[in-house]
């Protein structure tokens, strides 16, 4: 019996876990991706079509029941064209959740459209 | 003195402050990185499906979108592949007779539409047409005839 299970050392052997541990640490420290938090969870569409890294310091966010946040603050649909306005020499960009409906992000767009941008950068997800 | 030196010798260093800030680290990491990366999608946006004057020969073409990714163009209902291939003969016909024919779409939407299907659409006709596609912002839109 005793052949068939050896007694264990005292102190076990923490080198190999140690060294997963840290294979670990760098896998996560290399594809993992630190941004700000969203002042609203949503979820992007997603998009096959890469047009480069978003860049933007203050990101418009639309949630699935309509509500506008430009950078951290909630805006209302009337007052969004003087924000926009404040913003028009910068490359706007917008964070839609993938399941809003045109009703939901249509007045929007048609609010950006009118107040002079023609092409927005519309954040994505890429495609799994 | 020696024996000093022998105990400092075999003196092994504890692992546990480093494992303990090594799975910190971890846990961290695990926690705030996103594993998915974020993209950029250029959309164009367009008041009304109306023409722009360019030197480039463009034809438009105003469509509309419903939901379930189907496309309603001239007076019929199209499945996405039905409509590439109705595109293919219309592009064949309109370029037999205008080299560097470039065809512009402005899609419009129908109530119930989400953004998901709108961009699954819009990439569709950009990347297996090579057509330049606009959004259209007005929410009412009427079907315009194919010309």
């Amino acid at each position: 019996m005793r052949e068939l299970f050896p007694p264990r050392n005292a102190r076990e052997n923490v080198i190999p876990l140690i060294n997963v541990v840290f294979l670990l640490l760098i896998f996560f420290m290399i594809t993992g991706h630190i941004s700000n938090a969203d002042p609203i969870l949503i979820t992007p569409p997603f998009s096959n079509i890469e047009a480069g890294d978003v860049s933007a310091e203050k990101l418009l966010v639309v949630s699935e029941k309509g509500e506008i946040y430009f950078g951290d603050d909630k805006v209302r649909l009337t007052d969004f064209v003087h924000v926009l306005k404040s913003h028009k020499d910068q490359i706007l960009t917008v964070k839609i959740d993938q399941n809003c409906t045109r009703d939901c992000f249509m007045p929007v767009l048609k609010k950006i459209s009118e107040t002079g941008f023609k092409k927005i950068s519309l954040m994505t997800l890429q495609a799994p | 003195m020696r024996r000093d030196l022998r105990a400092t010798r075999r003196t092994r260093p504890s692992l546990t402050p480093l494992i303990d800030v090594v799975f910190l680290l971890l846990i961290f990491f695990m926690i705030v990185s996103k594993p998915m990366k974020d993209q950029q999608y250029n959309l164009t946006l367009s008041g009304q499906g109306q023409s722009v004057t360019s030197k480039i020969k463009e034809k438009n073409i105003d469509i509309k979108l419903q939901p379930d990714e189907l496309i309603s163009y001239g007076g019929k209902t199209y499945s996405l592949k039905g409509f590439k291939e109705e595109l293919l003969s219309f592009k064949n016909q309109a370029a037999s007779g205008q080299a560097g024919l470039q065809i512009q779409i402005y899609l419009a939407l129908e109530g119930g539409v989400t953004l998901q299907e709108t961009v699954k659409v819009m990439e569709f006709l950009q990347i297996a047409m090579s057509v330049k596609v606009s959004l259209v912002t007005s929410l009412v839109t009427e079907e315009l005839p194919l010309k």
